[in-house]
């Protein structure tokens, strides 16, 4: 029976992460009109993980859908790549600490805001070191931010509607439910 | 347990965590919008440098209006600065290529005079530019 409990998660962050990737990449053909800007829905499939298994889990499902979205963009281990991959483990470690195992005070919503901020004030930070080099990037900092928060309560809207009419299903695919 | 498709909206949580999720969500607004304080501040001490013969002669502030002088191999060259734009008003050239054209405003925008071996920069990133993309 545990072993069957260890399949069914496997094959459900399996399937997260597949889910995360293709939303990545459905996500990059949407035109934006400042660069930086995008709804952050492969997001969602962290939260999920966050929620229905543990931080661990997010991680897991951050890590892999950044690793193999840029090897199939091209950019593996470019500033790029750097750039996602600390925007994304800057999310999901606050995401992770707002979860609601922790607090019990905020739904997915409140931890997408939260980790939507992170992920763009990472980014920038990031930026200032690999690419850009001068202080001077700091001012893009409410142009990232402020969509960011945007995104983010977008985001975690869905995930909350996600979560909710889809209980069954995730409890079916097997996770302890939030 | 049936939710509503309103409160389905806040989360399995219920209303419970309405307060919180606010709270979270005005918080980081207000943060963000804190940092616009950053970029006011520095973000308008723009310069325009006038080089001749490849040595910076003339650094004024984009904000002061009116004409300086400088003076190259061939003469004196006139640059008018107004309203944070910036012109070559005379030049002692004789194709007047750099005063023809016109008015420079963005950054990185550049006027140059090769006979009289003026140019005029606006030192900065031009704005749109794009260095990397991450997905």
């Amino acid at each position: 029976m545990r072993l069957v409990m260890q399949l069914r998660k496997t094959a459900f962050l399996g399937i997260l992460v597949a889910l995360a990737v293709a939303l990545n990449i459905l996500e990059s053909f949407f035109p934006s009109p400042l660069p930086w800007i995008r709804l952050g829905l492969a997001n969602l499939l962290t939260l999920v993980a966050i929620i229905s298994c543990g931080w661990r889990e997010g991680f897991l499902v951050t890590v892999m859908r950044v690793i193999i979205a840029s090897l199939l963009f091209g950019g593996f281990l470019s500033p790029s790549f750097l750039l996602s991959l600390g925007g994304g483990l800057a999310g999901t470690a606050v995401m992770a600490l707002m979860a609601p195992g922790v607090w019990r005070l905020y739904s997915p919503l409140g931890m997408s805001v939260a980790g939507a901020f992170t992920h763009g004030l990472a980014q920038v930070i990031i930026l200032r070191f690999v690419l850009v080099r001068t202080w001077e990037v700091l001012y893009l900092l409410p142009w990232v931010l402020l969509p960011a928060v945007l995104a983010g309560t977008a985001t975690g809207l869905l995930a909350n509607l996600l979560l909710v009419r889809r209980r069954s299903y995730f409890e079916m695919l097997g996770g302890k439910q939030a | 347990m049936r939710s509503s498709r309103i409160t389905a909206l806040w989360g399995p949580g219920g209303r419970r965590l309405l307060l919180g999720d606010a709270a979270v969500l005005v918080f980081f607004t207000l943060l963000s919008l804190s940092f616009f304080s950053l970029g006011g501040a520095r973000g308008k001490a723009e310069t325009v440098e006038v080089e001749v013969s490849g040595e910076k002669v003339l650094t004024v502030g984009r904000g002061e209006s009116g004409v300086r002088e400088v003076s190259g191999p061939l003469g004196t060259t006139r640059i008018e600065i107004r309203d944070r734009q910036v012109r070559i008003l005379s030049s002692p050239c004789p194709l007047k290529i750099c005063q023809r054209a016109g008015w420079i405003g963005a950054a990185g925008e550049m006027l140059v005079c090769l006979p009289n071996e003026v140019t005029v920069r606006l030192p900065g990133r031009p704005p749109g530019s794009v260095d990397a993309l991450s997905r």
